[in-house]
């Protein structure tokens, strides 16, 4: 048994919303649980109310519609990393839920959770940040639109108000020539946390310089970011070994790491360079295919 | 893969040597199997233990009057409810804290509740006041001069040169060293470090406990000895042997960590306030701030060589970190300074260890105590030599390990010695001279060495039931191994010719079981074993004396097979086991069979050890060998084994599929210790990863399929020549994956785990 | 609401009870139901000793509420037997000596038998990655794949 909270279950995202606005802040969403029940354990933020969004009917799915890809928030990550759709288009995704925990674990979380719980380790998130993906949020009151990139603030804090939830995810689909990818790095190869994290995406013109680039960090500073001089080193250019050795070395000084039991701060550091270099390679290899 | 090096001319046997499945099995594959953490009895208060919220200081006040208001709860004890004895090897650990204080594991009080939740909040409402004192947490600190006394009421050993926080200090010396290195062509240094990692055993601590009216206590407990620990119940309670019945349950793992009272006593004396049966479970964070864990040592060596290989001299020097108590820290002293040297044939050996308190987790038994640790100095510094030498690893541990005939280091002669064999083996399955490596691939070797803990008493009662069938009742626990669910069974098959479907076999108990000292020191197989086989011998001879009489002849002229008694020339002259069993009702009473086994202590040199040594012998000591592939991510520090070749000497594998699952097992156990193990504490003496996410052990993803093979023929004083088995393999693997990272890099690991972080620090600091 | 009345189907066996909305569908089913086959050794959705199937998903019941299995069907350790006959991946287990203390067997084989339904012929690398969820500290893990590659064999003939 648990500590105590209060229990409701919400037909709707209407109704659920409105339970988070009569709690103020002091209630929290459950649909996974993965992270929620560990914390409540753990006594972390035992929250007065608490909402199983379960049962609401809708939100799992992954679509295209139009040039946008959509992702209900109660798609597990087994989901994804079984979608041929995202294979194909958004294989960062995919690369994201491979070493993520354990099989019974990704058939709980879901994206919406792993976002929305916000670590600064989340593994979905640099992808999402690369991906150039914005969330679709509602509450009773209204409906916005926040791209990803505008929604991380700090360890575990985002920028949703107290009674907004998180409908779907809509990424755009990239041109075709373009790759993306995430690369982890961990002891074990499951049931571990992300020492450090790295996303990228590339986007080649006709003559194979890089017409776009993205580097999105997780794990090494207080919410996952944009890697954004490091980006800019590589836009415009020719990729040559050197070129990415050189973002890779950027991306390093861009990254705000901490020192805890899993890693120090140093290890941190070193370990995104070599990710962004096997990144951005990753990346490469999945423009040109 | 299976690969067996076997004796042309061993007997043929019937049913040990089998592969066959254990009588558990059915029990466990379909959930049946009642657990420590399963049992529950009418009216069970669950229990919940305060544990200190400082590692070092004293106990001023503790106020329990919230706790004992809230609605529910139906007891709370502190050390005023317990008598005032202190247990341990160095007499230095109390039950409850009374004043002192050690480390954050030490007990302060404990609740019983009408359910686990109002436990948990009953544990929050207790008021303690603590005084702090400086936290130690290295050996190094706790021998300065001006650091504190950790155990103020211990003497440190009068012969320690070293006194500080000092609580046992041991020595191995023969020949001169010093003159040794003077006349040694080459002279190798180092040092080593290993970490401390918890046994890891899946089913935490669980117990329960139930007075009766007259007082007397029956306990329930995940446990690897009942006897063992309703002896420490009746020593530390003050309650008469025999009004303590222990019973073992399935036990999920214990590796040597559940071989002393935790929960117990907090459940003994909740049950005598409270008059109902208490439970006590520990969570993982408790294991993981609480238990007995393996602990760290430091090594320093040197080694005089000359430029044939051989090892003249060797000098060590080690440093035990044994934690807020003696506990196991003792034995892993005795170890230390013993296998630290490495099962080498040397003329010349000084070796000193020291064992320190410090303010953690004290140190258990944890598989092969003291070996792993010794083997990751010896072993990886025997590599160093070699290197230094320019012979290759494998051969140089050839020209220089024991064989028949040699002396240990204390002076034991030696026999039944299967390392060379299991060198030759190993070399053979791995292949080891043709290993192809690609970039940054290397290949390690390991020994790792072990014994038999014989002098451990085994006790087991064969008796046949009245339509031929058999029970087997022993003491034997088993905590995983299959010693006695498998082994036992098979071993009464053998000498009895009853098919292994018709013996049953109970086990652990201590009221109506004989005495059997523990599933520990891999002894089950070696002593009870042998019990066993004595009580059916006892059992086949009476039959053999009631066969006679219907068949005419003499004893001696009969044999058993497949359930009957015939004479051995002529095999249609017999009479079924049944038959006989079914007129023993009437006539000479049940065929009962019963035996004890310890054994002695081999001889030794008394003049070779000094200090705290008090044993200086190995019976049946025993080997493990194994190889490592692996591959090293320059960039990262992320080594994967792609390769683990395992093989060891087991003398006669009684139950091989028992056998192979202690190798493979206990190989994967080993090189989590290798690779991600340790137990990581902060400044004030708190554990930072007492959780499974953090201390992470190997999942199927970080290991490859164990190639395991062993090596028969160099045979024990176990039934039909076997010797301990589960315990050696969990050895060599710190060392022959360091061995395996230096041969990929030319970097050389010192301290465990070689984690990705640590490999990578090594790289960087090249 | 601090108490819910689920109906929770377990083995093929339907099970109407009002719990406390903070109650753990891993308590659920050993404490409140009683079938202990079910084992815990964390709490934290870490180790996988409390696998169990939920609506035919392989999940750590540790993590679940109980009140969120509402309408479910749950698969245990103690439904695999089916009128007294073992299941296939049980009788490998007990062949292959792929238990050892037997406290991980449980979720291995709810893990497995998702695995095999899924995939009868698994590689051993696959079987390693569906299995990683699944903490033995026993074994070494050899014996469980050795048990899950001859329960592939035997069920597909």
């Amino acid at each position: 048994m648990l500590y105590d909270f209060d229990y409701v279950e919400a037909k709707s995202l209407d109704q659920a919303s409105s339970f988070l606005s009569k709690h103020k802040g002091k209630a929290k969403l459950y649909a996974g649980g993965t992270d929620q029940v560990v914390d409540i354990r753990f006594k972390n933020q035992i929250p007065e109310l608490i909402v199983n969004i379960n049962k609401i009917k809708g939100l799992n799915y992954i679509k295209q519609e139009n040039n946008f890809l959509k992702i209900g928030t109660l798609t597990n990550l087994t989901q994804i990393q079984q979608s041929s759709l995202l294979q194909s288009t958004f294989p960062s995704l995919i690369d994201a839920t491979v070493p993520f925990a354990s099989f019974q674990i990704r058939n709980r979380a879901t994206i919406g959770g792993n976002i929305c719980h916000s670590t600064p380790s989340a593994d979905m998130a640099p992808p999402m940040l690369v991906l150039n993906s914005s969330a679709k949020v509602v509450s009773s009151e209204k409906e916005r639109n926040i791209p990803l990139n505008e929604f991380f603030s700090g360890p575990n804090q985002n920028n949703l108000k107290s009674d907004e939830i998180v409908k779907e995810f809509i990424l755009p689909i990239p041109p075709k020539k373009s790759g993306n990818s995430y690369l982890r790095h961990s002891s074990r190869g499951a049931l571990d946390i992300a020492v450090a994290g790295v996303a990228c995406y590339l986007e080649l013109d006709d003559k194979d310089n890089v017409k776009d680039a993205k580097i999105s960090l997780g794990a090494v500073a207080p919410k996952p970011i944009r890697a954004l001089r490091s980006e800019n080193i590589l836009k415009g250019k020719k990729l040559t070994s050197e070129l990415i050795l050189k973002t890779s070395t950027m991306a390093v000084s861009e990254a705000k790491p901490i020192s805890d039991v899993r890693s120090s701060l140093e290890y941190r550091k070193k370990i995104t360079g070599v990710l962004v270099k096997r990144a951005i390679n990753l990346a490469l290899e999945r423009c040109n295919n | 893969m299976l690969l067996k090096k076997g004796v042309l001319n061993l007997p043929k046997y019937s049913a040990v040597g089998k592969r066959l499945p254990r009588k558990d099995a059915f029990n466990v594959v379909t959930g049946a199997a009642l657990y420590g953490v399963d049992i529950s009895l009418p009216g069970m208060l669950y229990g919940k233990i305060l544990f200190s919220k400082i590692a070092h200081g004293r106990l001023k006040k503790i106020n329990t009057k919230k706790a004992e208001n809230l609605s529910g709860v139906r007891s709370v004890i502190t050390h005023k409810d317990f008598p005032d004895v202190v247990t341990g090897t160095k007499n230095d650990k109390p039950l409850f804290s009374r004043n002192k204080i050690y480390h954050k594991g030490d007990r302060i009080a404990a609740v019983a509740a009408d359910s686990l939740e109002i436990a948990e909040k009953a544990i929050s409402l207790i008021d303690v006041e603590y005084e702090t004192l400086p936290v130690l947490l290295d050996p190094d600190d706790s021998i300065k001069d001006d650091s504190p006394v950790i155990h103020e009421d211990v003497n440190p050993p009068e012969w320690s040169p070293i006194k500080k926080n000092v609580c046992a200090f041991y020595t191995i010396k023969k020949g001169n060293v010093d003159e040794a290195f003077k006349k040694s062509d080459i002279i190798v240094e180092d040092f080593f470090e290993t970490s401390m990692v918890h046994q890891g055993y899946l089913e935490p601590h669980a117990a329960v406990a139930q007075v009766n009216n007259l007082d007397e206590v029956t306990v329930w407990s995940s446990t690897q000895t009942p006897f063992g620990l309703r002896s420490e119940l009746s020593d530390s309670l003050g309650i008469p042997l025999n009004k303590i019945r222990f019973i073992h349950t399935y036990t999920g793992g214990g590796f040597g960590g559940k071989l002393s009272l935790t929960v117990e006593p907090a459940c003994v004396v909740l049950s005598q306030k409270t008059g109902r049966a208490v439970k006590i479970t520990l969570t993982r964070e408790e294991e993981l701030i609480s238990t007995n864990p393996r602990v760290t040592v430091k090594f320093h060596l040197k080694s005089g060589l000359n430029k044939k290989g051989k090892i003249i001299a060797r000098k060590v020097k080690s440093f035990v970190d044994a934690g807020a108590y003696a506990g196991s820290a003792t034995g892993v002293g005795r170890m230390s300074v013993d296998l630290g040297v490495g099962p080498y044939n040397i003329e010349n050996v000084d070796s000193e260890c020291y064992v320190v308190y410090t303010n953690k987790m004290s140190c258990g038994a944890f598989r092969a105590p003291g070996s792993p640790q010794a083997s990751f100095a010896s072993e990886s510094h025997t590599d160093h030599c070699a290197k230094k030498v320019g012979i290759d690893p494998l051969d140089f541990r050839l020209n220089n390990v024991w064989v028949n005939g040699s002396y240990s280091h204390t002076g034991q002669k030696l026999e039944g010695i299967g390392l060379k064999d299991s060198l030759e083996q190993i070399e053979k399955d791995s292949d080891w001279n043709n290993i192809s490596l690609a970039k940054n691939q290397g290949k390690g070797v390991a020994i790792g060495m072990w014994m038999t803990a014989g002098s451990l008493e085994g006790g087991a009662w064969v008796k046949m039931n009245e339509d031929g069938s058999v029970s087997v009742v022993t003491g034997a626990c088993d905590s995983g191994s299959g010693a006695t669910w498998g082994g036992l069974p098979m071993i009464a098959s053998e000498e009895l010719g009853v098919p292994l479907d018709k013996i049953s076999i109970y086990i652990a108990d201590t009221a109506n079981t004989p005495f059997d000292a523990a599933a520990d020191g891999s002894r089950t197989t070696y002593c009870t074993g042998n019990a066993v086989k004595d009580a059916a011998i006892q059992v086949r001879n009476k039959l053999f004396e009631s066969a006679s009489k219907h068949l005419d002849c003499n004893s001696n002229d009969l044999e058993i097979y497949d359930g009957v008694i015939r004479i051995k020339n002529n095999i249609d002259n017999n009479v079924p086991i049944s038959v006989l069993a079914a007129e023993s009702k009437t006539a000479g009473g049940q065929f009962l069979g019963g035996a004890s086994y310890v054994f002695p202590s081999p001889e030794y040199d008394e003049s070779t050890v000094g200090g705290d040594m008090t044993s200086g012998s190995f019976i049946a000591p025993t080997f493990a060998v194994q190889v490592a592939v692996v591959e090293v991510d320059e960039e990262t520090g992320l080594v994967k084994t792609i390769r683990y070749v395992a093989t060891q000497d087991v003398g006669f594998a009684v139950n091989p599929i028992g056998v192979e699952g202690q190798i493979e097992g206990g190989a994967v156990q080993g090189l989590g210790q290798a690779l991600m193990e340790k137990v990581v504490y902060g400044e004030e003496g708190e554990t930072l990863n007492p959780n499974l996410l953090d201390y992470k052990m190997p999942t199927a993803l970080d290991v490859p399929y164990i190639e395991s093979s062993y090596v028969e023929g160099n045979f024990a004083d176990g039934p039909y020549g076997s010797k301990g088995v589960g315990e050696p393999p969990i050895v060599p693997p710190p060392a022959a994956v360091g061995n395996a990272i230096y041969h990929a890099t030319g970097i050389r690991i010192r301290k465990l785990p070689l984690d990705p972080e640590t490999v990578s620090s090594a790289f960087m600091s090249k | 609401m601090k108490n819910k009345k689920i109906n929770i189907t377990i083995n093929g066996q339907k099970h109407e009870s009002t719990v406390s909305t903070k109650l753990l569908l891993l308590d659920f089913i050993r404490e409140n139901i009683n079938m202990t086959g079910t084992k815990w050794g964390c709490l934290t959705g870490d180790c996988g000793a409390c696998t169990i199937l939920l609506n035919g998903i392989p999940v750590n019941s540790c993590i679940i509420l109980a009140v969120d299995a509402d309408d479910s069907e749950i698969l245990t350790v103690e439904g695999l037997a089916k009128d007294g006959q073992l299941s296939q991946i049980q009788k490998s287990f007990i062949e292959k000596g792929a238990a050892q203390c037997g406290y991980c067997t449980p979720g291995f084989l709810i893990s497995s038998k998702y695995l095999l339904d899924k995939k009868p012929n698994p590689t051993e690398d696959e079987i390693r990655y569906q299995l990683a969820g699944n903490l033995c500290r026993c074994t070494g893990y050899n014996k469980i794949i050795d048990a899950v590659i001859d329960a592939s064999k035997k069920r597909s003939s």
